[in-house]
């Protein structure tokens, strides 16, 4: 038989800086260092596959191999998956290393496997930062009166309350256009996105508030896995974790670079100090998910981000 | 290929040919495909479902039930009013009437059938009484019909903007200008051919009547300002401003002309549902077949092979152009968009063509493929109202359809006539 | 027999007809007051997006199922017209057939889908999916109920196809 095709999808663009797509091209050339010759791994960017709800249902059906999704989607098939999505749960990447790699990490990958995906690894999009055009934010008090652009997902929606703003949740395609208009003030996303998408023509103040850290699970059909050797699957393991650890080091290297030029172009960029204000504040975002995460389970984040 | 890249190619057109209707030709194909490949036929429902969920597409059954109770309520012919006065004194008045109310109707509408519709069953009979022949007069109304969807709001716009993920409020803008040039372009053929008939002028209306025609249907005009002026102002998405058209329309038909009777409103709002079922269930089915032909890197195969015809830029846009509006003229205008959304998109890049002057190539070739012979929704509305054959509407609108390609190149090889406006009020 | 199956393809159109229409005014009605509290009162609500896309897929796949039934789905006749009427009604008889499989093949994907995926959450409001899926098996068997039943309507020839 010739090689295995495992068809990997994501839903961003192929672009040489987007976090997806370089964890997409590591992994193929991971694997083939792993097991030449073995595996053709066919990429779909762009929503090829469909989007990210689909393209989860597509691996639990095995009719998709592979893909790289968000961690926000993916907890609507696994909730204990939210604790990443929590504001301000991690402080800086090396915490979140901590906590996705350890047994934690392993304990949440666990979970997908009633769905019939098996979780490889966590690759990561970067922190979001909150971006407007009414004041750039220090404190809590800050977010408060500005109308935010959120993405439809109650996490986000709480945490916006929980601060204070206005939460308009509103299609991607229109965002632009809107915050070019003032139909919002502003918005929180990657570092990347507000570069490649020209954000910084239509938004004064960028404030790193590193307010949510953005987790991507590499993820592999448990029907396309069943399929593979002991030796087959333990490479494909491996390729997926040298991927995530390339992703993350070469993002770092482009979010620092982006900053600098989102700098060159304008923006007014100010870091956030106190982040404990910011915790105290959207205390009730967690104690309303606290339940649904898994009691324990989110007991053991904190006690791990507080060490 | 494949065996199911072949089924969803030659067999869908096979099956298309024959006559089944084309929501079932994509979705046997792609059931078929989905066999042949070895797919958990769970995708197909999968991909059903998901066809459906896009905020945006909720602006279509929005601007179609928008534009069946503007109709119905009398807004449409107060329109029609105002630009009979603005323009009957000039020879070949009669058919500029047709085209300008059909520009001001496309400034409510966001489809070419109900353009066709609303101007055809008023325009027809008025213009035959005055010496036009029946079948210019219907390949007038048909011709039209494209502007309702080249002229914003337009379906196929929302359409196109959440496949290629560009802003819906851009790409309207970006159909205005050809839209305009294309309306005027129809009123020289009108005013040559009045010239050929031998049809008179008409008494030129005063200022007066125009005023008072205008007064009268102020609040109809009113419409296309809020309409617009609400999506261009940052006010509301396109999706929102769908349905403050409908509650507008509702409320004026109701109360203010009274041409709506409460009892009317509910069957109106079954017969745009069907409309919006038409159109949606084939975006819904589409879906699988795109999700197919993905997974099958079919539209990938079949850019490369286009590119490897030539190296032009001139050429390949040439080709492209003649492919969409030969796929236009025997396609569903949407089902034909979304099937050939990846190849469309990776080919624009590939050339560097501006992403929204890409939507107007594409949206307005298939706009045009609308009146075009065999399959368009305007034609068929035109041939329904007037009892003419295809064939005759067809050769009637030979002229028209010149002046769309003319606009087509315009479109395709000036890129101002597309990104001067969008740039102009969005920045 | 035939008369039980008119009568069962004449219930669930008056059925599926009256839910759409209750669907389309509830979906307008849920986009209005959307804009009214993001405008006139100032804070916006977060479940009025998620809602109406979950009444649109159901105002789409139960109105589509009626096209089976009315015959309102667009098709190509120009080379079906110039068949011989003898040929065409076996024609009419073979897409018919191919409409019915379809929706039970449909049918069949649906049920499916609601199965493997109980128990998944959407997005904003968390609803289990099952709400949403089990549209599409629906639709399935409405299009199967009025398939046969234009099936019969062409061996009387009441409708060509
Ligand atoms: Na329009
Ligand atoms: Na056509």
């Amino acid at each position: 038989a010739g090689p295995i095709t495992l068809r990997f999808g994501w839903c961003t663009s192929a672009g040489p800086t987007d976090p997806y797509a370089i964890a997409a091209r590591q992994f193929k050339k991971a694997l083939e260092e792993f097991a030449p010759g073995q595996f053709n791994v066919e990429l779909y960017p762009n929503r090829q596959l469909g989007d990210e709800k689909e393209m989860l249902e597509g691996l639990s059906f095995g009719t998709i191999d592979m893909a790289v999704i968000t961690n926000s989607p993916i907890s609507r098939i696994a909730p204990p998956f939210q604790v990443n999505d929590m504001p301000f749960i991690y402080a800086n990447e090396e915490q979140a290393y901590r906590v996705l790699d350890g047994p934690i990490g392993q304990q949440l990958l666990k979970t997908l496997e009633k769905k019939n995906i098996i979780g490889l690894a966590f690759a990561e999009g970067g922190f979001r930062q909150m971006i407007n055009n009414v004041r750039p934010i220090y404190l809590p008090k800050d977010v408060a009166g500005i109308k935010w652009r959120v993405m439809p997902n109650p996490v986000y929606i709480e945490m916006f309350r929980a601060l204070g703003g206005n939460a308009v949740p509103m299609p991607w395609g229109e965002v632009f256009t809107a915050v070019q208009q003032g139909t919002v003030d502003g918005l929180e996303i990657p570092i990347a996105v507000i570069y490649n998408n020209g954000f910084y023509e239509v938004c004064k103040y960028l404030s790193l508030t590193n307010h949510t850290y953005s987790a991507l699970g590499i993820l592999i059909a448990k029907r396309t896995y069943q399929k593979l050797t002991p030796e087959q699957r333990e490479a494909v393991r491996k390729a997926a974790i040298k991927a995530s650890r390339e992703e993350r080091r070469m993002n770092r290297q482009n979010v620092a670079k982006l900053i600098e030029k989102l700098k060159a172009k304008g923006m007014k960029v100010n870091e956030v100090k106190d982040f404990s204000a910011f915790r105290q504040k959207v205390k009730p975002v967690y104690d309303k998910f606290r339940s649904s995460i898994g009691e324990e389970l989110f007991e053991r984040v904190l006690a791990e981000v507080s060490r | 290929m494949s065996p199911a890249a072949w089924v969803l190619t030659i067999g869908f057109l096979l099956l298309l040919a024959l006559g089944v209707p084309i929501v079932f030709a994509i979705g046997i194909s792609s059931v078929v495909a989905m066999w042949l490949l070895g797919i958990d036929v769970v995708m197909l429902a999968q991909r059903m479902v998901a066809g459906t969920q896009s905020f945006a597409l909720l602006a279509i059954p929005g601007f179609i039930l928008a534009g069946d109770l503007m109709t119905a309520g009398g807004l449409s012919s107060h329109l029609i009013n105002v630009a009979d006065r603005l323009v009957r004194h000039v020879r070949g008045g009669l058919g500029m009437v047709s085209v300008l109310s059909s520009m001001f109707f496309a400034c409510l509408s966001g489809s070419a059938p109900a353009t066709t519709a609303t101007v055809g069953s008023i325009m027809i009979p008025e213009m035959e009484k005055r010496g036009y022949s029946r079948r210019f007069a219907t390949s007038l109304a048909t011709s039209v019909g494209p502007l309702g969807q080249i002229i914003p709001p337009s379906i196929p716009f929302i359409v196109w903007g959440v496949i290629a993920e560009q802003s819906i409020t851009r790409l309207f803008l970006s159909g205005v200008i050809p839209g305009v040039v294309d309306g005027l372009a129809y009123m020289v053929v009108c005013y040559f051919v009045a010239k050929r008939l031998g049809i008179p002028k008409e008494r030129r209306a005063s200022i007066k009547e125009v005023i008072k025609a205008a007064y009268e249907a102020k609040w109809a005009l009113l419409a296309p300002v809020i309409i617009l002026g609400g999506i261009y102002g940052g006010v509301f998405t396109p999706t929102e401003a769908s349905m403050i058209a409908v509650a507008y329309a509702l409320i004026i038909g109701l109360f203010v002309y009274k041409g709506l009777k409460p009892s009317e409103v509910l069957p109106i709002v079954w017969r745009s549902m069907r409309t919006t079922a038409v159109v949606m269930f084939i975006i819904a089915a589409a879906s699988a077949f795109c999700w197919l032909l993905a997974y099958e890197r079919v539209p990938a195969r079949l850019v490369g092979l286009m590119l490897s015809i030539s190296e032009s830029k001139v050429v390949i846009l040439l080709l492209l152009n003649l492919m969409l509006l030969l796929i236009g003229a025997v396609m569903d205008n949407i089902a034909a968009m979304i099937i050939l959304s990846s190849l469309l998109i990776d080919l624009g890049a590939r050339l560097g063509i501006d992403p929204i002057q890409l939507g107007p190539i594409v949206v307005i070739n298939f706009a045009v493929g609308m009146e075009t012979p065999p399959l368009g929704y305007s034609l068929f509305v035109g041939s329904a109202i007037s009892g003419l054959s295809i064939e005759e509407i067809a050769r009637g609108m030979l002229p028209f359809f010149l002046v769309d390609v003319g606009m087509l190149m315009l479109v395709t090889f000036v890129p101002p006539a597309t990104l001067w406006l969008p740039k102009l009020v969005l920045g | 027999m035939a008369t039980l199956l008119r009568r069962l393809s004449d219930l669930c159109a008056w059925v599926t007809k009256a839910m759409v229409v209750l669907l389309a005014v509830a979906l307008i009605l849920c986009l209005l007051i959307a804009i009214f509290f993001r405008y006139v009162v100032g804070q916006a609500l977060s479940w009025p997006e998620e809602l109406s896309m979950l009444l649109f897929a159901w105002l789409v796949l139960l109105a589509s199922s009626l096209g089976v039934r009315e015959g309102f789905h667009v098709r190509l006749t120009v080379i079906f017209n110039r068949f011989p009427p003898l040929l065409r009604k076996e024609m009419s008889y073979s897409i018919i057939s191919l409409i019915i499989a379809f929706g039970a093949v449909l049918f069949w994907s649906g049920q499916d889908l609601v199965v493997r995926t109980s128990g998944n959450l959407s997005a904003t409001l968390g609803y289990p999916l099952e709400i949403i899926n089990s549209s599409a098996p629906v639709c399935g068997v409405l299009i199967v109920i009025h398939g046969l039943y234009r099936l019969l309507a062409i061996a009387k020839g009441e409708v060509e196809l």
